[in-house]
């Protein structure tokens, strides 16, 4: 549900960053690899968010980025996944042991870029 | 007259407004002296129950308030209310979670974050019940507590681990159910333990008051640290 107001903002940066009467054609967003967003309800509200706007017709591209857990400690990060849960998130430092571990990425969403078409005169 | 494509480059943080207010509201609410805790949980987990046999143990030394949130009624509000605590509501519609916008506009509600004097120094939210987008978004709180009850079963850490990951603090609820439910405590607490280290774990009852105090004690212990109080 959480996926309606993550594609309300990126819809709202998207628009702000086209110029002035360009349309957008592809909107890139990539998602961290712990976030709970399913690609087929981000894609489903930002069709009817887009609606009316000048990013009707872009194409929503959502490529998914990795998870990495930090020691605090002695500072190694390793990769996490979803799939690997559970007890992958923050386990014992896979170097020094210590269990002092914290999310390094893997809960952002990021407007990458966005594709736009203009006419020049 | 000719049509170009061309990429703009944008890089923006999608939630970089909320997490960049969570953090003023975190510093404002520490120089104002107000402590503020997220609790989270399933539906039915317990948490207006918890808080309706925790308040009176953290009322002194703290003047507590509460923030409820739900999709629509103010029944949790009324609950509390009816006890004589402070409590306001806010309806968030077709939103599954708070964010720290929402929980600002609690803030305000209570009277808080103005020029006054704060009324009320430990204040919680009641997040809507939910165990995946309420761990996904920072409200500002300084402390994010997971409820867990009994009847809901020692394996919800496996299927819902973003949640138990984040929790500072977790508390399994319905204790006086553990009679009747299969629900292992050595195995949750191995769960949790996967999850962030050595997890602070606390079982309580609000029908028979097991558990309450200790949790009501380092609830009083961390906020007092927070504040620079004496409990």
């Amino acid at each position: 549900m959480h996926e309606l107001a993550i594609i309300t903002k990126v819809l709202e940066i998207a628009l702000s960053a086209a110029p002035e009467s360009s349309t957008i054609t592809r909107v890139a967003l990539r998602v961290g690899g712990l976030c709970d967003a399913e690609p087929l309800w981000l894609e489903r509200y930002f069709r009817i968010a887009a609606r009316s706007t000048a990013a009707e017709a872009a194409m929503l591209s959502i490529e998914r980025d990795e998870a990495m857990a930090r020691c605090k400690d002695c500072g190694a990060t390793w990769q996490l996944s979803l799939e690997d849960m559970p007890g992958a998130l923050v386990l014992p430092c896979q170097r020094c042991s210590s269990d002092r571990v914290e999310l390094d990425a893997g809960l952002e969403y990021r407007l990458e870029s966005i594709e736009v078409r203009e006419r020049i005169s | 007259m000719s049509v170009t494509t061309r990429i703009i480059d944008v890089q923006a943080a999608v939630l970089a407004d909320n997490d960049a207010l969570a953090s003023a509201l975190k510093a404002e609410l520490s120089a104002r002296g107000i402590y503020l805790i997220n609790l989270m949980g399933s539906p039915g987990a317990g948490k207006t129950s918890l808080l309706a046999a925790l308040l009176p143990k953290l009322s002194p030394p703290f003047e507590p308030a509460v923030i409820e949130a739900d999709l629509d009624s103010s029944v949790d509000a009324d609950a509390l209310a009816a006890e004589g605590w402070k409590a306001v509501q806010l309806r968030t519609g077709s939103f599954c979670h708070l964010d720290a916008f929402m929980a600002r506009r609690g803030l305000v509600e209570l009277g808080l974050l103005s020029n006054n004097a704060a009324a009320y120094d430990l204040v919680f939210i009641e997040n809507i019940g939910n165990l995946i987008c309420t761990a996904q978004v920072d409200t500002g709180a300084q402390l994010n507590v997971a409820l867990l009850s009994v009847p809901e079963g020692d394996d919800k850490p496996l299927k819902y681990p973003v949640m138990f990951a984040m929790a500072d603090i977790v508390v399994v609820t319905k204790a006086d159910y553990l009679d009747r439910e299969r629900f292992d405590m050595d195995a949750l607490r191995a769960r949790l333990g996967a999850l962030r280290g050595n997890p602070r774990l606390y079982l309580c009852s609000a029908r028979s008051g097991e558990g309450i105090a200790e949790l009501a004690a380092a609830l009083t212990e961390l906020a007092g640290q927070a504040l620079k109080k004496a409990p």
